[in-house]
């Protein structure tokens, strides 16, 4: 590319390190293959004053960029959780034989280019697949052979354009017997008017906060019980307290990567209401005295970038970004940051390094965020969920807000339903519901007549829960004692066509896939999981592969620097609690499995799987 | 300065606050093992060999974990001792890690604590990555990332001490490897050959290439000295072989250069063992050079300075004296041509 | 140095004038780096060339080569101006401001920048504040700053500019030239000059006369005669006054200016003894070569730019027949009629230590396990960490009123480009050691002058292409290297290379007080070879 194209394009975002992920997106919408060549990215980092190890270690990490020319259009078909089990193989078929292309492949005419990708955030209409940023779900064959030709008019742009399937809207269940709270205004508020937000109420917690002092703030979120809705379900308030006081910067950082398979709530809330998170990290800027605020939202989630944009300009327009907020003595922005394609960047400290431009390295601890966060300053991480629950609770009190729910984690909780049920998408219910309601009244039941085997509560990270677990109130605390957990409200949903040891290697693929490389138990781990876990669904297996897999998952369990090498312990033992039965089958070589197969047939073929 | 007290294996010790647990150990001689940790560089806390149990629960990496008074440490137990040896196989499995092959055998530290923690061998079931073995394409180092633990410390020595960023990890997880600059081979690369890489690197992964064929790691003699060329005075252990052929020299911690070399220093030294060396006293005769014994020409040196001395005086004579010798030899020089000829007409490079 | 290498981490800006730090002392120069780069440390980089540091520098100065006491004249000047400096300290610990203070009132941005060649004056401006507000700011300088016709008036410039800001005797500031040979320190602090005995002692003194003719228990009567410098002997050689030479691990032939006049000089002995490694350029017209030990066959101490004193140890056996130096010396000198009794390097530091009163705390047993720094006067002195603590060996800081003055040789229509010399990272002085070293010097097998795009375009050159670059002293045929680094209208040669000497062409005008010959600048025509 030439080298002043690329420095407008650097100009367009800034020369700080921080702004490379925009950057190369950005250059390489541009290069019309999507591809970011060497030649490009010396010409970056010598005109961002970079080194340029620090430029090829950025764009290595994340799995959106490549080096190598790809096509016009790259498609990004979904194999996680909820679109395996809906038949995400199924599409990979109709591509390859509509277009003749495998993973890693690309079409003679430079139109299209095939990868497999993690989970895109549109669960409840599985599967699903992403051309450039464009994101199409309930893909039959008829329908991705419709959408395929489609392309071939097109023009790549840095804009999404989906289907309406995916629209945050259509993937909220329509169920009065809801609590709904956070999704109160979802379809009845405009997106794209501040007015109709403010018709609503909007921005008037803010109002109010501004009259409290910021202590006060801190309180009644405290009292409202309000935990983290990330998974980890840290009290909200308590974790504002740590963050460092004195005159020096703040952030308050919005955690929008949602990347935990199964998860979509976030992107319907940011697209259907993006006001109120605005509000929620204005009220919580306010109160740990911060002047600015980051949303980092997963690269993928054009629409909810675009909404955000949209929304933040029109609240600066209207004075509610900015200066003197209200009247007040209070200012504050919000900027958006993006993510380029990695599920680790959902943890606090790998989304600040890869807020600064850096690769997705979570950091140690102490320091914390709230001590040393973004560029080193003190930052308040919250998720999307968390943040938006804010308003509300200013608004109508503590006392109000944890009138719903037990104890101990009060509130609403959004669950995500995928899977085999008659229906899908988003519910709002009180904190604590379990999972035979879920699947009975908002599920309407398993689909096609099939029996119930299993669901995986809390996304990849999460837990398989058997029947026996069908009563178990799904809040933070009650599932961790059954050796579950809640997670960011996955409820993937499996029926008995499913094979525990076909779900397992995608569970474990995609640990593999996303572990971040730098320590050891969880880098070396991972593959080694995935490894023991093919080899027993190719039925090459022994008793003592599957004895393996508990025991390299406890070593990362134990070792792991970060939640994720200290994850897969859960869903193995889990699943193997129920299932282990299945596996011992497996490890004979006679035994049949058509789903196994098709996944290894799938998935481990092609040029760049 | 803040001093805290804290137990290591029931053993009272005195540390700083501020400090790490690992930090506080090392000063108190209490041996906790570690790979990707190295004095030099900022903290990384990925290998997590370094674990320890913090007040009987909690294990913590001890390289990132902050000490606090009354910490009650155990460095090793049972669980510890089975995680280390678990980490250390899943290395060992990860690489191609056949000591036979390697010019880093017997100074390797992951060699050592697989020995220490008596790591079985890897089975081979797990699939390897192919990673790059590049031997050529730099005169200085070499490179075999088969060997490598990713364990960062080449990435840190070039961004932290070197300061070049020369060296950087890319692609990810399982995939992840070195590259330097923008994936180009390290000759090819900005890489200024200073080797404060390979002399962190806790593996065969980077080596120089002067070491090989030139003796084997505990056959070599290790002897300080300082640098010959500019003026930091770069404190430098060299390593000599059986035939006392030097081998490689490594920056020494307790120098001014904090065990820091440059390329000069690092690669600058064959010049001492080179075939262009003199050999033997040299008088000219008849316009051409001859070998002579030393006493011959020691002797034709003092009777012709002698001579000139008494006939055009102390002054006609000049000496220059050597920024490249020691203390003892330029104050002889001064003494001679002072005490001996009886001139000032002595002065050495310093202006040049 | 003033200062000391471990105090950078203190510093909170520094000056770097007339040092490519990174290239001609890498250690510290990556030390450097790690503060400006990780500490966000302010730096402002004064050089005629785009060296790697004016890359991290807050504020970068491309100036004319030999403009050194215009520019810190200049700075001097915006920070009076603006009464930034440091009136305290001026007050108390230094003398002669008020004449220094006046004639830097006619430097003004304006005016210095059009002396130095700078485009934008403002730049001066801000690199002044830069450099007054932080504190301590520590000034580094190196061969840019020294070889001039005005060298001692460069380094006084940098002593006055670190007085007049209160940098001087504190830690993490300082004037700190950096030695570019690894005992140059010492050979000075040794007397291995021509006005001085060790530890700087006069040789015109009465006293110091006769303090050495004890110690050394000579006959005769010193000479309190200061000698000949090393350019002013080779003019003696040619005027026939100098008729025997012994030279010891040096090789002018390559490191002095005017390669024709050193080698005529040579030619024009009647005795030349040279002691070396191996058979230099200037071995070649010797009488007698005698092969002395390398460094890494020989133990002895060498003291360092930041004046510490450590040991080098017997690495390897001697090559050959190869001699430790000091061997030699005693023999000669026994052969000379005296009785010189010395069994080792220590037995020589002994006696060192006796007439050197800055040496005379170190032992052989201390510096290996100790850091010590002279002056360390007794057994028990810790060693000095930085001079000029509370005062100054004078008493007073005197500050020197300075004027700016041109170089010996300006540029004109037939020799309308300037030359400046240099080092290179992989090679060394005169390469005897470097261009020996495999790896190195298959890394930079070949000498190059440096040209700016715009002279490459004026005398139509490509990068690459052999050139002719000749002054009024000789000619050289060079690889042209074209590159942004120069400023326009300078060249630059590396030194290193026998087969294109840059000291062909240099010129051999000294620094009236300290004789330092004017490397850094001349002269010179570039013409295409193959035109």
């Amino acid at each position: 590319m030439k080298p002043e194209k690329i420095s407008k394009t650097i100009e367009k975002y800034g020369n700080d390190r921080e702004h490379l992920m925009l950057i190369l997106r950005d250059l390489e919408v541009q290069s019309g293959k999507n591809v970011l060549d060497v030649q490009t990215l010396r010409s970056v980092a010598e005109q961002m004053n970079m080194p340029q190890g620090a430029v090829a270690g950025f764009v290595g990490f994340y799995t959106m960029f490549k080096t190598e020319p790809r096509a016009r259009f790259v498609i990004r078909v979904c194999k996680s959780g909820p679109c395996h089990v809906m038949g995400s193989t199924n599409v990979f078929d109709v591509i390859q034989k509509h277009l003749g292309i495998g993973i890693g492949e690309g079409t003679k005419d430079g139109l299209f280019f095939l990868e497999k990708c993690e989970c895109l955030g549109v669960c409840s209409v599985a599967p699903a697949m992403m051309i450039n940023y464009d994101i199409h779900g309930n893909l039959t064959p008829k329908r991705i052979v419709s959408i395929l030709n489609s392309y071939k008019k097109k023009k790549p742009t840095l804009k999404e354009d989906c289907g309406k399937e995916v629209d945050g809207k259509a993937c909220v269940i329509n169920d009065p017997k809801q609590m709904k709270r956070l999704i109160a205004d979802v379809g009845v508020v405009d997106p794209l008017k501040i007015e109709s937000y403010m018709a609503r109420g909007g921005y008037e917690a803010l109002k109010k906060s501004l009259k409290m002092e910021p202590a006060q703030i801190v309180q009644t979120v405290k009292d409202s019980g309000l935990r983290g809705r990330g998974g980890a379900g840290f009290p909200a308030g308590v974790k504002w307290t740590f963050v460092t006081k004195g005159p020096h910067q703040k952030y308050v950082v919005c955690n929008a990567d949602e990347g935990e398979p199964g998860t979509f709530k976030d992107r319907i809330l940011m697209e259907e209401n993006p006001h109120l998170l605005l509000e929620g990290m204005a009220v919580c800027g306010y109160a740990i005295d911060a002047s600015l605020g980051y949303i980092y939202i997963r690269g993928e989630y054009r629409r909810s970038i675009e909404r955000l944009q949209r929304a933040i300009d029109q609240a600066r327009q209207k004075g509610i970004l900015g200066k003197n907020i209200f009247g007040s003595k209070f200012n504050f922005d919000v900027l958006i940051k993006e993510g380029g394609g990695a599920y680790v960047c959902g943890e606090e400290t790998s989304l600040i390094n890869s807020m600064e431009g850096k690769r997705g390295y979570p950091r140690f601890k102490p320091p914390f965020p709230g001590g040393a966060g973004f560029n080193g300053l003190p930052s308040n991480v919250n998720n999307v969920e968390t943040l938006m629950s804010v308003p509300m609770i200013i608004g109508k009190g503590a006392d109000w807000y944890k009138a719903v729910g037990p104890q101990n984690c009060s509130g609403t909780k959004l669950y995500c339903l995928s899977g085999k049920l008659n229906r899908t998408g988003l519910v709002e219910l009180p904190m604590g519901s379990t999972l035979k309601e879920i699947i009975n009244v908002y599920g309407k039941g398993m689909a096609k007549g099939k029996k119930f085997k299993f669901a995986q509560v809390g996304g990849s990270a999460g837990g398989i829960l058997g029947k026996d677990l069908m009563d178990l109130p799904l809040d933070i605390d009650s599932p961790m004692k059954k050796g579950v957990t809640l997670g960011s409200g996955v409820v993937l949903v499996c029926d008995e066509g499913t094979c525990a040891v076909d779900f397992l290697m995608q569970i474990l693929s995609f640990f593999e896939h996303e572990s971040c490389g730098q320590c050891v138990p969880c880098r070396v781990g991972t593959a080694q999981l995935h490894a023991l876990v093919k080899k027993i669904a190719e039925r090459r297996g022994t008793e003592q592969d599957i004895d393996a897999l508990v025991e390299k998952a406890t070593v990362m369990k134990k070792a792991s620097f970060c939640a994720l090498g200290q994850s897969p312990i859960m869903p193995i033992t889990t699943m193997l609690k129920y299932f282990r039965k299945e596996f011992v089958a497996h490890c004979n070589p006679k035994h049949k499995c058509p789903q196994c197969d098709k996944s290894l047939a799938r998935y481990y073929s092609g040029r760049g799987h | 300065m803040d001093t805290i007290q804290l137990t290591f294996d029931g053993k009272e010790v005195t540390g700083k606050k501020g400090q790490t647990i690992l930090e506080v150990a090392r000063d108190n001689g209490i041996d906790i093992p570690y790979l990707c940790y190295h004095p030099r560089i900022s903290k990384t806390g990925a290998c997590r060999i370094c674990l320890v149990r913090v007040n009987d629960t909690a294990l913590k990496p001890s390289c990132t974990e902050p000490a606090a008074n009354g910490m009650k440490i155990d460095t090793e137990d049972e669980e510890i001792r089975e995680l280390r040896r678990s980490i250390l196989g899943m290395l060992l499995a990860e690489g191609d890690h056949n000591c036979l092959y390697c010019e880093w055998n017997g100074e390797c530290e992951l060699q050592r604590l697989c020995h220490r923690y008596d790591v079985p061998e890897p089975t081979g079931e797990f699939p390897k990555r192919e990673r790059e073995v590049d031997t050529v394409s730099s005169n200085g180092l070499r490179r075999n990332e088969n060997r490598c633990i990713l364990c960062g410390r080449c990435v840190k020595a070039c961004s932290e001490i070197q300061m070049n960023s020369v060296w950087e990890f890319t692609g990810r997880g399982s995939a992840t490897t070195l590259t330097s600059d923008m994936f180009d081979r390290i000759g090819d690369s900005s890489c200024v050959k200073c080797g404060t890489c390979v002399q962190l690197c806790p593996t065969g992964a980077l080596s120089f290439q002067t070491v090989l064929g030139r003796g084997q790691s505990w056959e070599l003699q290790k002897e300080s000295s300082i640098c010959i060329y500019c003026g930091v005075g770069c404190k430098i252990d060299f390593y000599t072989n059986k035939e006392g052929v030097l081998v490689k020299a490594m920056g020494n911690e307790q120098g001014p250069n904090e065990g820091h070399l440059c390329v000069k220093g690092r690669f600058g030294f064959d010049f001492v063992q080179s075939d262009k060396r003199l050999t033997k006293p040299l008088i000219k005769k008849n316009g051409k050079f001859e070998e002579a014994e030393w006493d011959e020409a020691l002797g034709l040196v003092a009777s012709k300075l002698s001579e000139i001395k008494s006939a055009t005086g102390p002054d006609s004579i000049m000496a220059f004296s050597s920024a490249k010798c020691t203390n003892e030899e330029n104050y002889l020089m001064q003494k001679f041509m002072r005490a001996v000829i009886g001139t000032n007409n002595v002065d050495h490079c310093a202006r040049l | 140095m003033t200062n000391s290498i471990r105090e950078i981490p203190i510093s909170e800006a520094y000056l770097l004038i007339g040092t490519n730090t990174t290239e001609n002392h890498p250690v510290i120069g990556s030390m450097l780096k790690r503060e400006v780069i990780h500490k966000k440390k302010k730096l402002v980089v004064i050089d005629p060339r785009r060296i790697e540091m004016s890359r991290y520098a807050d504020v970068y100065l491309q100036i004319k080569p030999g403009t050194n006491v215009a520019i810190l004249n200049g700075l001097a000047h915006v920070i009076l101006k603006e009464n930034l400096h440091d009136a305290e300290y001026v007050k108390t610990r230094c003398e002669g401001f008020d004449d220094y203070r006046k004639v830097v009132e006619k430097y003004t941005p304006e005016h210095v920048a059009s002396i130095c060649g700078i485009e934008d004056p403002s730049l001066i401006v801000k690199a002044a504040r830069i450099l007054a507000n932080a504190k301590p700011m520590a000034l580094y300088y190196c061969m840019g700053i020294t070889q001039f016709k005005s060298g001692v008036n460069g380094v006084k410039s940098c002593a006055n500019f670190q007085m007049l800001l209160g940098n001087l005797g504190v830690a993490g500031g300082g004037v700190n030239p950096l030695r570019g040979q690894n005992n140059v320190q010492g050979a000075c602090d040794m007397g291995a000059l021509n006005a001085v005995y060790p530890a700087y002692q006069p040789v015109g003194n009465e006293d110091n006369k006769n303090k050495f003719k004890n110690a050394w228990k000579v006959a005769f009567d010193l000479s309190m005669k200061p000698g000949l410098t090393i350019v002013e002997s080779l003019n003696a050689a040619i005027a026939g006054d100098l008729k025997a030479l012994y030279v010891f691990g040096e090789n002018p032939v390559m490191s002095d200016p005017n390669q024709h006049h050193v080698i005529e000089a040579l030619e024009k002995l009647d005795f030349l003894v040279v002691q070396d490694i191996v058979m230099t350029e200037t071995a070649r017209y010797a009488d007698v070569v005698l092969p002395g030990c390398a460094f890494l066959e020989k133990e002895g101490t060498v003291s360092n730019t930041e004046r510490r004193v450590q040991l080098m140890h017997k690495v390897v056996k001697p090559w050959g027949e190869s001699r430790d130096d000091w061997w030699i010396l005693t023999q000669i000198a026994n052969r000379m009629g005296v009785d010189w009794n010395y069994q080792s390097a220590e037995d020589i530091f002994e006696e060192i230590r006796t007439v050197t009163p800055s040496y005379a705390g170190i032992t052989y047993e201390r510096v290996e396990k100790e850091l010590i720094q002279w002056p360390c006067p007794t057994e028990g002195h810790p060693g000095t960490q930085f001079l000029h603590k509370d005062k100054f060996s004078r008493g007073l800081g005197l500050m020197t009123a300075i004027e700016y003055t041109p170089p010996a040789e300006e540029v004109d229509p037939e020799y309308p480009v300037i030359l400046t010399t240099g080092r290179v990272l992989e090679h060394f002085h005169t390469g005897t050691m470097s261009r020996n070293s495999r790896i190195l010097d298959e890394t930079v097998p070949e000498g190059y002058v440096e040209l700016h795009p715009n002279e490459a375009s004026n005398y139509n050159i490509s990068d690459g292409e052999i050139v002719s670059v000749s002054t009024r002293r000789g000619s050289i045929r060079i690889k042209a290297r074209v590159t942004e680094r120069p400023k326009p209208n300078v060249a630059f040669i590396p030194f290193h290379f026998a087969e294109a000497a840059a000291n062909k062409l240099t010129i051999d005008a000294l620094d009236p007080t300290c004789k330092i010959p004017e490397f850094k600048v001349c002269a010179c025509k570039i013409e295409k070879v193959n035109a």
